[in-house]
């Protein structure tokens, strides 16, 4: 990079758009869709299995939004060059806004679908929140789908039973218990948490759209690629592409 | 791309994609699929795979043992969580080594990168598929192989494919943080519609996912190959999208037509092709050993339950004859199947079914099979005909039924309670009057349908 940049005034706009957060649109109108367009749709079977009982479309959205927040803060692991609370406060607001608007999502199906439980719903988005937040901070953002896929999968094949706690009861079933909700709330503030301290990124590359928020380069001249699995600059050689 | 393309940029850590110069074709596959299984996420792909189908294959006491085509239908019910999942990791395979390896995707498409995904997932996802399905074979060896089994197994082979050909054409649009959600989620939405079985064509995605016994079944190998032309050409049509890529007009206009071409295929063989995945093959059971003085023949498929069967059946025999009901004992007992439906003049049947599963033999279930006429002509009776007929089972046939099976469940065991808690049951039939009831359920003569209206 020659000559410094302009820097850019840190609006959280400016803030979500460098760090990968409007990677997050999509599963958010997806997910808003089909909340608007299904909001009392009931899915019978899956291929050739009947499901019994019966699944609501309004319960399994939030694994959607999930998977959403775990990409909220959608930039490539890179090697240390900056550290400090703005960045921190940076993860922080994505997270923050995207959980916001995956609550905004939940509360709207609640309010146009009849008889929705709300309780199942804000169960499996804390639920999955925290375990799409987690991934992606531990394995890489471009992995935070993986645990809602896996989820789903779990679910379909364990089927109902009486407990709890089985793949199919955390994330089917149409009520949530106290003790699911006080779970599903642990594992969304430790995902959550995980992801906005984020303890395998040290920091940032500097770019062009990053400046607005770890400020003008100075200490780095290796040139950045922000995009997942691109190895961005001369640290970061040798890494393996998402982490 | 595959012997052809010009190396990636050595910048990129995906330079594998491109070819090994010098190298031939062959080596060229080999070297492709390499690559993606080292550095890309096939290797817990497949071993994911092996996971669900051992999963899915020991769920319900493994029921499929000894029985191939009930295996080969057992373990799609796993490909509800294995699609999203090979769909999803190939997509991200395909957005991350498709960093550095544009160049090449405008070449022909079957040595874009997309199709080295495609390849190396069918390869390896496939092969740990297929190595369950062996592996299950081999636990308990079938007696009888199905002259279309293979084609059966290469149509999942081919929807593996199909889903990795989805993900590696989202992996290409789309960036790597949404490729792998959003495959999952059109896999998700592929399977919902397109894997149930319809009643007059081929369901692109159906492949069988059973839970009832195969016996007396086999494959249709014209449904089979026609849904394997199907997904062979919807996994080309996904390869020759590519967006954004630069191409001739006349190239443009071609892939058009596949794509089109593809999806014609679907809709209409949808509507019109061959309707039913399996045929009936009238098999009839020829594991034969005498039991109380009655012939018993089961199905060789069902070999390691046919003791504790046989066994079971004997007490009820015993208990009929030794209370003076020697009438209700037929000559000759055959299990039933899905194609054939034994009885006559003393011959009456069994079906075996919860015993695949682990459960001990039913004196109600085998003393139902015995007595219940299921080879006369009420049960033959299409649906439409009886629809327009008017023709339904009587009251007083149930009446009959009822008190059949609970004489001749009391005769076993006079303390079981049969027809539940608080309720003393049907009133017990006399030798004479069984024997009469039971007469005429073997011969069909007894007058089993209500009048219409």
């Amino acid at each position: 990079m020659t000559g410094a940049p302009t820097r850019l005034p840190l609006t959280v706009w400016v803030l979500l758009r460098a760090t990968g957060w409007l990677s997050t649109l999509p599963l958010l109108a997806l997910a808003a869709a089909i909340t608007l367009i299904f909001p009392d749709g009931e899915i019978s079977r899956l291929g050739p299995f009947p499901l019994m009982p019966t699944l609501r479309v309004l319960v399994i959205v939030p694994v959607l939004l999930g998977v959403a927040v775990g990409v909220a803060h959608a930039t490539a692991r890179t090697p240390v060059v900056f550290r400090n609370g703005r960045v921190l406060g940076a993860r922080a607001i994505s997270y923050a806004v995207t959980s916001a608007l995956a609550a905004a999502i939940v509360l709207l199906g609640t309010s146009v679908g009849p008889d929705v439980a709300a309780g199942a719903s804000i169960r499996n988005l804390l639920l999955m929140s925290g375990l799409c937040a987690g991934t992606a901070a531990l394995a890489g953002v471009v992995y935070a789908f993986v645990p809602g896929v896996l989820a789903f999968a779990a679910a379909v094949l364990s089927g109902p039973g009486e407990s709890d706690w089985t793949p199919w009861a955390l994330l089917f079933r149409e009520s949530a218990s106290g003790a699911q909700l006080v779970v599903a709330s642990a594992v969304a503030v430790a995902g959550v948490g995980l992801a906005v301290l984020d303890p395998r990124s040290p920091g940032y590359l500097r770019d062009r759209g990053l400046h607005a928020v770890v400020g003008p380069p100075g200490v780095s001249s290796g040139r950045a690629d922000h995009r997942p699995g691109v190895r961005g600059g001369r640290r970061g050689a040798g890494r393996r592409p998402g982490r | 791309m595959i012997a052809e393309a010009a190396p990636a940029p050595p910048s990129s850590p995906y330079a594998g994609l491109a070819p090994a110069p010098g190298t031939g074709s062959a080596r060229s596959w080999w070297h492709v699929v390499r690559f993606v299984a080292r550095h890309g996420l096939l290797r817990w792909v497949a071993l994911g795979i092996c996971l669900i189908n051992a999963g899915v294959l020991t769920m319900r006491g493994a029921p499929w043992r000894g029985d191939l085509t009930w295996l080969i239908d057992f373990v799609p019910i796993g490909l509800l969580a294995v699609g999203p999942v090979v769909a999803g990791a190939a997509a991200l395979d395909m957005a991350r080594f498709g960093e550095g390896a544009r160049h090449v995707e405008g070449m022909r498409f079957w040595r874009s990168p997309a199709a080295a995904v495609t390849y190396a997932y069918t390869i390896v996802a496939g092969g740990a598929y297929v190595l369950t399905i062996v592996v299950g074979a081999a636990v308990v060896p079938p007696v009888h192989v199905d002259r279309f089994a293979w084609l059966a197994v290469l149509a999942q082979v081919l929807m593996l494919a199909l889903f990795t050909a989805v993900g590696t054409l989202l992996g290409r649009a789309v960036s790597a943080v949404l490729a792998g959600i959003l495959a999952a989620v059109a896999v998700l939405a592929l399977v919902f519609l397109t894997s149930s079985r319809v009643e007059s064509g081929v369901a692109l995605l159906y492949a069988g996912g059973s839970l009832v016994p195969r016996v007396g079944r086999g494959f249709d190998g014209g449904y089979l190959a026609v849904q394997a032309l199907l997904l062979a050409a919807m996994v080309t049509a996904c390869l020759v999208i590519r967006p954004g890529i630069a191409r001739a007009g006349r190239i443009r206009a071609a892939e058009c037509a596949v794509v089109l071409t593809a999806g014609s295929l679907v809709v209409v063989a949808g509507q019109a092709g061959p309707d039913d995945r399996l045929a009936r093959t009238n098999a009839r059971p020829t594991d034969c050993a005498p039991v109380a003085g009655v012939t018993v023949c089961m199905f060789p498929e069902h070999r390691r339950v046919a003791g504790e069967v046989r066994r079971e059946l004997g007490v009820v025999l015993e208990a009929a004859r030794t209370h003076g009901y020697a009438a209700l004992v037929p000559a000759r007992v055959e299990e039933a199947s899905a194609s054939y439906s034994p009885g006559g003049p003393g011959t009456a049947a069994i079906r075996v079914e919860a015993e695949l599963e682990g459960q001990a033999p039913s004196d109600e279930g085998l003393v139902l099979g015995l007595v219940e006429p299921t080879h006369c002509t009420p049960w033959d009776l299409p649906v439409a005909e009886a629809a327009v007929s008017g023709a339904e089972l009587s009251e007083e046939y149930f009446a009959d039924l009822d008190r059949l099976v609970g004489t001749w469940l009391a005769l076993v065991d006079p303390d079981a309670v049969v027809a539940g808690a608080g309720d003393p049951g049907p009133p017990l039939l006399a030798p004479q009057e069984a024997a009469r009831v039971m007469e005429q359920f073997r011969t069909c003569t007894y007058d089993f349908l209500a009048g219409p209206g």
